[in-house]
């Protein structure tokens, strides 16, 4: 299989209570947690919008978003995922108090295929369109979600969702590995003291390593299995 | 038909469908122009018990999500599709020992393969980003990454880079945090405090 790394990006998403409006980029600057210049490309974007109840802004390396329910950020080069880790565990180190309920680390790994009998291979091993033709005519499968026990011990779970894409000259899959964190389900160690957004903090520093290297591997486990041409 | 259905046809076959207005001033525009009566909504919602409110701010939410998505999508950005890729080709990360003059000496660990051995370095202040200069101190986290980039062409480059971790600032009241907490633990310990 002559599969190639198309994109790879990695996705930080907290899930809780939010006042965007503190989110502005100069209170990044005022926590350091941006370098200067970025704070001035961010303040500069044409994606900057600051608004009561929306924070978007984006530098050469970083997507960043707060919504009242949802804050998200995404590095969009993989030399960047270190500093995105950092990133959201410093921003919830400072916003220390706000109410989080959910977290999700996840990286999305392109991969471009040489042609779409290759695509149909994986979509037949994975999805076998046997099951399907008593009943649909010419079935095929747009996503396949799939969940799992996650990496780490202090994840709730892990969900893979795999999705083709494509037109007649370019095909390839798109791969998205979720680790997904419950505040509700580490409420024994948020009773030591810890509150919920410090705790993400400290579980994003502590598992992105491990949460990362793991997708790798899952994506690479997947694509070794698929049977290759025929002879 | 509930305020909540009402309101629900309105934003489906109202605002959003304005095409002529979407294509003269562009997405953006019209995504701001959205948001904002979205927003002017949310401030405008009777304060009263019971879950209709709830379920209609809730409506507003997901309204504004998918005017979000819809914006994305016309902005065409396809983050799957980039002219260029980036390969990392290795990756360290490493901890300032001391600086001195124009020097920095670190302690480097290999992150592809940390059964490493540990490395010792020494390079020039030059090499790192003016921006992370304040950062560097005995002690600094930095990441140090080499990396390959192919553009469209197949044109190929490559070239490292340099980042420091950038922890939060302590502000005036996580110092005195961490002053009265160093306190009761001495209390707690000794008995009181030397002065």
């Amino acid at each position: 299989m002559a599969e190639t790394l198309k994109a790879d990006t990695a996705k930080i998403v907290v899930v809780g209570d939010f006042n965007p409006a503190i989110f502005q980029p100069e209170w990044f600057r005022r926590h350091s947690l941006l370098r200067d210049a970025e704070v001035a490309a961010a303040t500069e974007s044409d994606d900057l919008i600051l608004s009561r109840r929306l924070v978007n802004f984006e530098t050469d390396w970083l997507e960043f978003q707060v919504t009242p329910q949802r804050l998200f950020a995404k590095a969009t080069r993989p030399s960047h995922f270190r500093p995105l880790r950092d990133l959201v565990a410093g921003i919830l180190q400072v916003a220390n108090d706000t109410p989080v309920v959910f977290m999700g680390l996840v990286r999305i790994l392109i991969r471009g295929l040489d042609s779409r009998e290759e695509w149909h291979r994986i979509e037949d091993t994975l999805v076998p369109k046997e099951m399907w033709a008593d009943s649909l005519e010419d079935p095929g499968m747009l996503s396949l979600e799939i969940a799992g026990v996650p990496p780490s011990e202090r994840a709730t779970r892990e969900v893979v969702k795999l999705t083709p894409f494509g037109d007649d000259e370019d095909v390839g899959l798109s791969f998205e590995v979720r680790v997904e964190y419950l505040a509700e389900e580490l409420k024994q160690a948020i009773e030591t003291g810890e509150t919920a957004a410090g705790l993400f903090s400290k579980i994003i520093t502590d598992d992105w390593s491990e949460v990362s290297s793991h997708a790798d591997s899952l994506v690479a486990d997947i694509l070794d299995k698929i049977p290759g041409d025929e002879p | 038909m509930s305020s909540l259905d009402m309101l629900a046809v309105e934003h489906s076959t109202g605002i959003s469908e304005d095409w002529e207005w979407f294509e003269e001033r562009g997405p953006k525009e019209q995504f701001l122009r959205e948001l904002k009566m979205l927003e002017d909504r949310l401030a405008n919602l009777p304060i009263s018990e019971g879950s209709a409110e709830v379920d209609l701010n809730q409506l507003l939410m997901k309204e504004m999500e998918r005017l979000w998505e819809s914006w994305r999508e016309h902005s065409l950005k396809p983050d799957s599709r980039p002219e260029t890729t980036v390969d990392i080709l290795k990756e360290w990360e490493g901890v300032v020992l001391t600086v001195s003059n124009d020097d920095v000496q670190a302690r480097l660990t290999d992150m592809n393969d940390p059964a490493n051995q540990e490395e010792l370095v020494t390079f020039g202040l030059d090499a790192i980003s003016p921006q992370d200069h304040e950062l560097v101190e005995p002690g600094a986290v930095f990441y140090w990454t080499v990396l390959r980039e192919t553009d469209a062409f197949e044109n190929v480059r490559n070239y490292s880079q340099i980042r420091f971790r950038r922890l939060p600032a302590w502000s005036r009241g996580d110092l005195e945090r961490a002053e009265t907490e160093a306190e009761q633990l001495h209390e707690e310990l000794f008995g009181g405090r030397d002065e």
